[in-house]
């Protein structure tokens, strides 16, 4: 049975004197708030109201019950108040740093909309995972390989100069018998994809067609990296929706096929299916995936 | 530009190229000498097949050996990439001394070279570089030692994790994890000591006139042109030399003559970071900076 939905029906319509007046207050039906007692009646096993008077009079058993009932009552009610406000706590998520402001804060008007108090916190994948780890915040959107991925970004090659072909090959970077070694051209990699599922396979392939390795470099952040790119023949490694924001020319890259991969991690995994189901879209916007792209070209 | 500046240029190149290593290049004529580390020991890798052709040279020259005496030699039947000659052979053949010199010298054929270690072994080629005056210079084993690596273990798919081992395997006072590449174990030496060896051999010196001519004919011979020989060979020059290739370690020693005399002996031993099997960039970037050297050297 519904122990705290009688005892509050047996609370209002004690203190109301009145099975009519007592179930309006409670805003339950009258015939609810007879059937809500009868029941509680028979649980307790004894009688709370004396049927025979005219006014709803509780029983000696009835005023013995009623303490203890109307503790159950205010308890109960103050427990969905703490549940509102706990609702309401901020919830603090750790986004890539990459993410443009104006779509984290269409995912936070978003996340309001589905009664969550968003709180983006951008950070680069590192110290994400590390924010996560000391509670500092509830979810992290994590770097993970593509197949892995609840979200997918491709990943290529963008110059200043736009490029002749569809399809940029590393190999073609490779410095010539004859040309001088200053004349070799680096592809910088952003902090964001300092991650071994991007960074490894691409130090391979710099290795494997002969590329010098100085020519694949970790920048120290996206603005440096972007920097190089713009200032020279530099190419920057980024999602097309960044070169689109930095003027730059993107083209896939020819050796292999990179994208990053992203989930939500959280303490408590009804969090990451929360952030996961509810924000799908809007997150997919802040990462740059080309389903988030479709109205940008 | 002077030494300083020159020489901290070339390392970076070096270093951006993934490469360290040691470089010496002298002139013959004058004994001047610019180099890059020239005493960083390295394992020596293919080019201890020259102080091997000196060894059974001064035996044929002593009349201990006959060059045209015929060895059987047991076929290699190597499969994996790379080694050539009787290295590759399916079947046993007889085969001249003197003609087992020319595979291992200018083909550097590994196999012909343990057919000539089983007449004179390391220790004896060891013995007569000390005879000559010559240090720096270890032998300690035969090369069918040499091909027993990672690399001859894994398939060709996978032999970036050879590469890769051999590159962070090192242990402090340069021991290594894989003994052909520990220089306290392996043949090894110097860029400083296998120049000291191509001036004995392009100069007088203790070792019989006869004997340095034949073994320099062998190096102008040598077949293996596409390191340092680019950089070096023209028609008014001769670049005579040999080669030593070992997982990552690219080395090679020569003298380029020119027409008007002048005579360097270049040494150039390398260590790549880079786990890759071919790296074309790495040739092509030790040949420059032994040619840069070499330029430099001449114009002082």
């Amino acid at each position: 049975m519904d122990l705290v939905g009688a005892c509050r029906a047996f609370v209002y319509v004690s203190d109301r004197g009145s099975f009519t007046v007592g179930a309006a207050a409670a805003r339950i039906p009258q015939p609810v708030a007879s059937r809500r007692i009868a029941a509680l009646e028979k649980h307790l096993g004894a009688p709370l109201f004396d049927r025979s008077s005219r006014r709803a009079t509780p029983t000696r058993f009835g005023q013995d019950m009623l303490p203890s009932a109307r503790r159950l009552v205010d308890l109960a009610e103050a427990m969905e108040h703490d549940a509102q406000r706990a609702r309401q706590a901020p919830f603090a998520l750790a986004v890539p740093d990459t993410c443009p402001t104006r779509e984290l804060a269409l995912l936070t008007a978003q996340a309001r909309r589905e009664g969550l108090r968003l709180d983006p916190r951008p950070a680069p994948p590192g110290d994400r995972a590390q924010l996560l780890r000391s509670r500092e915040v509830r979810a992290a959107v994590t770097c993970v390989p593509p197949e892995e991925g609840t979200w997918t970004v491709p990943l290529g090659l963008a110059t200043t100069v736009e490029p002749r072909v569809s399809v940029t090959y590393l190999e073609t970077l490779r410095v010539g018998r004859t040309d001088p070694p200053s004349d070799a051209r680096r592809v910088w990699i952003q902090p964001e994809d300092d991650v071994p599922h991007v960074r490894d396979p691409l130090t391979r392939i710099r290795d494997a067609v002969g590329l010098q390795p100085a020519q694949v470099a970790v920048a120290s952040s996206l603005t440096s990296a972007a920097a190089e790119a713009l200032g020279s023949t530099d190419l920057l490694l980024c999602a097309p929706g960044q070169a689109r924001d930095l003027g730059l020319h993107w083209r896939p890259a020819g050796e292999l096929q990179l994208a990053r991969g992203y989930d939500v991690a959280a303490n408590d995994a009804e969090d990451a299916d929360r952030v996961r189901e509810a924000l799908w879209e809007p997150l997919a916007r802040c990462l740059g995936t080309s389903a988030g792209d479709e109205d940008g070209d | 530009m002077n030494d300083e500046a020159l020489l901290r240029e070339l390392r970076d190149e070096l270093d951006d190229g993934g490469l360290h290593g040691s470089f010496l290049v002298r002139d013959l004529r004058t004994g001047e000498e610019v180099g890059i580390e020239p005493d960083l020991e390295l394992p020596s890798a293919s080019l201890v097949k020259v102080p091997l052709a000196v060894a059974v040279l001064d035996r044929v020259h002593r009349g201990e050996l006959d060059g045209a005496a015929q060895i059987l030699v047991r076929p290699g039947r190597v499969t994996t990439p790379g080694p050539i000659g009787l290295t590759r052979f399916r079947h046993p053949a007889r085969i001249a001394i003197d003609d087992l010199l020319y595979l291992s010298t200018c083909l550097s054929d590994s196999a012909a070279s343990d057919a000539l270690f089983d007449l004179t072994p390391p220790t004896e080629v060891a013995a007569t570089l000390r005879a000559a005056g010559l240090r720096g210079i270890t032998v300690r084993h035969t090369m069918s030692t040499l091909n027993e690596t990672p690399a001859d273990r894994l398939s060709h798919a996978e032999v970036d994790l050879a590469h890769t081992l051999a590159i962070g395997a090192a242990t402090p006072g340069r021991g290594h994890r894989i003994p052909q590449l520990d220089v306290t174990r392996a043949n090894s030496g110097t860029a400083r000591s296998f120049v000291d060896l191509l001036q004995a051999l392009w100069t007088p010196s203790r070792i019989h006139p006869e004997v340095a001519a034949r073994v320099r004919d062998l190096m102008t011979a040598n077949v293996l042109r596409h390191r340092l020989a680019p950089d070096f060979s023209s028609d008014a020059s001769v670049w005579s030399s040999k080669t030593g290739t070992l997982l990552n370690l690219r080395h090679e020693v020569g003298v380029v003559e020119h027409a008007d005399g002048q005579t360097f002996a270049v040494a150039a031993l390398t260590a790549s970071r880079v786990p890759a099997y071919s790296q074309p960039g790495a040739e092509a970037l030790m040949a420059r900076v032994a040619r840069t050297l070499r330029d430099h050297l001449r114009a002082a």
